[in-house]
This record gives C-alpha cells, structure tokens and sequence, in this order.
C-alpha cells in the first residue's frame, strides 16, 4: 500500500509515461525524456526542411524547398583533427536556411532567398530547352550579339512570370528591349574595376543601390530577395535575372502608385523614373522612354 | 629672304601631319566622328564601340537608334539643362526624393542638339553631372559628345520653330577627360 502511495505521488507525463518512483527521480527521468523527445523533433524538422523533403519548392527549378537557398560547394575551416590537419575542409553544395526579416520576436526566416551560385546553376541546368520569345534582332539592328543572351532573356522572365503571377506575363521582347536601350547589348564597359557608386553597370544596367535593396531582407523588398555583389552586375545572367525581378519591383510598386494593375510600360516607365512625371502630367512623353519603345516595336 | 623661306617650310612640314592627323579621324571614321574632334579624340574612342556593334551609315534624318556617334561643339554652345520634381528612383527604394532628367543642348547653325539620358535620376546624379561638367569645361574651348541619333524633327520653342534633333547620349569629353552615367566606360 505503501508503494502504490508512492505512484500516485507522482504526477509526471501523462499517458502510461509515468514513472514509479520517488519523486525527485521521477523529475529527472522525465526531464531527460523531454529533452530525448526534442531532438527527436528537431531531428524530424531537419528532415522536413533537408533537401530530401516533401516542403514545396518556390519553383520546380530550385534546388532548395522553401525558407532555405544554395549554397555552392566551399572550403570551411575546421578544428585541426588527424582527418583534416591543416585545419581546412571542404563543404559540399548543401542548402541552408535563409536569414531573418525583423530582429528580436519578430524576426522570420524569409520564403524566398536565391544567391548567384543557384542562380547560374538554373540558367545552366533549364534555360537550354527552353522555346518561344523574344523574337530575334531585326537585321537594320547594329548590335553584334543582340541575339546572344536570348536563352536568358526567356529563362528569367519565364522563371519570374511563374513566381509573380502577373495578369499580363512580361514579354521577354520588353526586356530584350530595355537590355538594347540600357547597355546595347554590352555586358562589359572596358574597365570594371571602377568603384564609383551611383553609376550603372551590366547588360541591364543596374545601380548599387539597386542590387543592395534586391538583397536587403529588412528593405523593401518583401520576399523574392535576389543576393548578389556590385560586380556581379557585370555577369550577364546575373544581370538579366536580378533587373528582370527589379522589373517586378517596379510594376508592383506603379500598381499601388496608380491604384490598378499598372501596364509593363507603365512598369518600365518606373523603372526608368519617368511614372511621377507621367501621371502629373508634368512630363508626359520623355525622351528616355523613345528608345525601348521603338526597339520594342520592332521586336513584335 | 632665304631665312624667311626655309623658317615657312620647316613651319609647313611640322603643320603637316598636325593637319593630317585633324583630319584623319573623320576621315577615317566618317559613320562615328561627324565633325572636326578638335584634338580630343583617340584612334581608341573611334574603335571602343566596334567590339559589339556594327557600323551603320549615319542619316540625319533616321531614327537610328543602337550606333553611337560623335559630335564636337564650341563650349560655349552647348548647355545642359536639368528638369526636376519630387519622384521615386527607378533605381531605388519607395521613398519620394529629388528627381532630375538631364539634357544637354548644343547649337549647331540651324539645327538644335538635344542629348538626352536614357532614364531619370536620383538629384545626386545631376549634381554628380554638373561637377563633373565644371571640371571637364573650365577654361576648354570645345566639348565633343557621344550619342545614338534618333528623331529630327520641328519643335517650337520659345515661339520659334526649330529643327531639333534627339541623341541618346552615354558620354562626353574634352582635352581634360571623359565623363559618363556608365560605370567603367571612362575610367
């Protein structure tokens, strides 16, 4: 009777987990069961969010699932052991989760996080298949590699449509267009060692600015973040994906400015600074946007 | 008199190449440089755009946007003009801030230049222009400029009509050096 007293004075986990003893031991038992009990659950969380896991993918191309990005294969230093003398090993490619948005409480893993490493992965594993626009250079076009990036012209803007949704698909002939317009096709300017800010660099020509707010989880942007350097703007895929998702930017942001779902030229307008001018009335018809509308018209 | 004869050849012998160099790279490029470069221009300024584009017979006329061209006007001539408001930068964030859209006008007899930029900037683009434009003119006689040709066509200004024709520009130079909106195309 006396031992079926000391059961009941127990009252740890529920459930036939209960432990028959003292009560003191019955504690830690039972705190040694729940921390077992949440590794097991870290474990089983590892899982969900390992690259074998059944989480959805931001899109079929990405090699990572949701919450987590690319990150290609690196050497990382390590604790001299008799496996790795010098200290040095090398990191296979591996996903890892993406940063936070927010401090403190708030702060949360953002959904959609890509690098340069997956980014030129994607370009070389899907954009080779790829059919359909934009159209090729008209021949009066004085451009020698007009047609060159084509398959990434049609890559990213494929890849963004699908993540945007947009109602009217951007026309990889606008962003043909706008490349002829920005940097006439010229990835390279003859000295890319520059540090001066504020100029604009690359196929698309994008500023520091702009390829920092692309990248900054706790800037405007808020998902779809695209991470890269101010050289990197010189990489035409690069280029061509983080100005065609600049693009994206843009018409969300002429949508709220007008109040309805703004139009790509409405969009490139934005893009080139122009809408404000546009919709006051105050600058109507700028030059700036004569040269991507005529090659635009040109294409279609 | 003798003196006096062999002083004037000696003078012409030097002036010669001078003189043939002056004229060699318009002749040699007629599609690129348009007009005297006044010495400012390199073989290499002829040349940097060939790399990745096709030469295409200059019409004043056409809408020939892609080729860019160089054009050399007395300083005097030519003024940038700055239009502004309160906007948001295509190349930034959602806040409001100064916006500038930038010309520059060059007069040629009957015909006005107008050089325009291919999109609106930040302010600080501008007042990055115009130290740069201080820099590049002070005590220069002529200023030559790059850009894509695009329409001529009959503006009125100030109540008079004029034939304007619009370039896209990238860059401009003088004998003190080069300034653009791109990175790496000047330094």
């Amino acid at each position: 009777m006396a031992k079926q007293k000391l059961k009941t004075e127990h009252s740890g986990p529920k459930n036939g987990g209960g432990h028959w003893g003292t009560r003191k031991e019955g504690k830690r038992l039972s705190s040694k069961a729940r921390r077992s009990q949440g590794r097991k659950e870290s474990k089983s969380t590892e899982k969900l969010t390992g690259e074998s896991v059944e989480r959805p993918k931001v899109h079929p191309w990405r090699m990572c699932s949701e919450g987590r990005h690319w990150v290609r294969t690196h050497s990382m230093t390590v604790e001299p052991s008799e496996k790795h003398p010098d200290g040095k090993t090398i990191r296979h490619g591996h996903c890892a989760d993406n940063p936070n948005r927010g401090k403190g409480k708030k702060a949360k893993t953002v959904r959609d996080y890509i690098e340069t490493n997956e980014m030129n992965e994607i370009a070389k594993d899907q954009f080779g298949s790829l059919k359909g626009p934009p159209a090729p250079a008209p021949k009066e076009w004085p451009y020698k590699s007009s047609d060159l990036y084509d398959d990434l012209i049609r890559g990213w803007t494929k890849y963004w449509n699908d993540i945007f949704h947009p109602s009217y698909p951007l026309d990889p002939n606008l962003v043909k267009a706008l490349i002829a317009s920005e940097s006439g096709f010229n990835p390279k300017p003859n000295d890319q060692s520059t540090k001066s800010s504020g100029k604009a660099r690359g196929l698309i020509q994008l500023t520091d600015q702009t390829i920092r707010i692309l990248g900054d989880v706790n800037g405007e942007l808020k998902d779809h973040y695209v991470k890269m350097s101010r050289d990197d703007a010189y990489d035409p895929n690069l280029s061509v994906a983080a100005g065609t998702r600049w693009l994206f930017y843009k018409k969300e942001w002429a949508s709220n400015k007008l109040g309805r779902e703004a139009s790509w030229d409405e969009a490139i307008a934005a893009y080139k600074g122009y809408l404000p001018g546009i919709i006051s009335g105050k600058n109507p018809n700028p030059t700036g946007m004569q040269n991507i509308r005529k090659h635009y018209q040109e294409l279609k | 008199m003798r003196t006096m004869q062999n002083f004037f050849l000696i003078f012409l012998l030097c002036l010669s190449p001078l003189a043939s160099a002056i004229g060699s790279l318009v002749q040699k490029y007629p599609d690129i440089l348009l007009s005297n470069d006044h010495g400012i221009l390199k073989e290499k300024d002829m040349v940097d755009d060939l790399s990745y584009k096709k030469v295409v017979p200059y019409r004043i006329n056409e809408d020939q946007p892609g080729f860019p061209r160089w054009q050399c006007f007395p300083v005097k001539d030519v003024k940038p003009i700055v239009q502004t408001w309160r906007g948001v930068d295509g190349m930034g964030g959602d806040k409001e801030v100064s916006m500038c859209d930038l010309h520059i006008l060059a007069e040629a007899k009957e015909l006005l230049h107008d050089y325009f930029e291919p999109r609106a900037w930040n302010y600080n683009h501008c007042r990055e222009f115009r130290k740069a434009w201080n820099k590049l003119t002070r005590n220069e006689s002529f200023i030559c400029l790059n850009g894509e040709p695009f329409l001529l066509e009959k503006e009125n200004i100030k109540g008079v009509d004029r034939m304007v024709k619009s370039w896209q520009w990238t860059k401009i130079k003088t004998k003190k050096g080069c300034y653009s909106y791109r990175a790496g195309v000047c330094e």
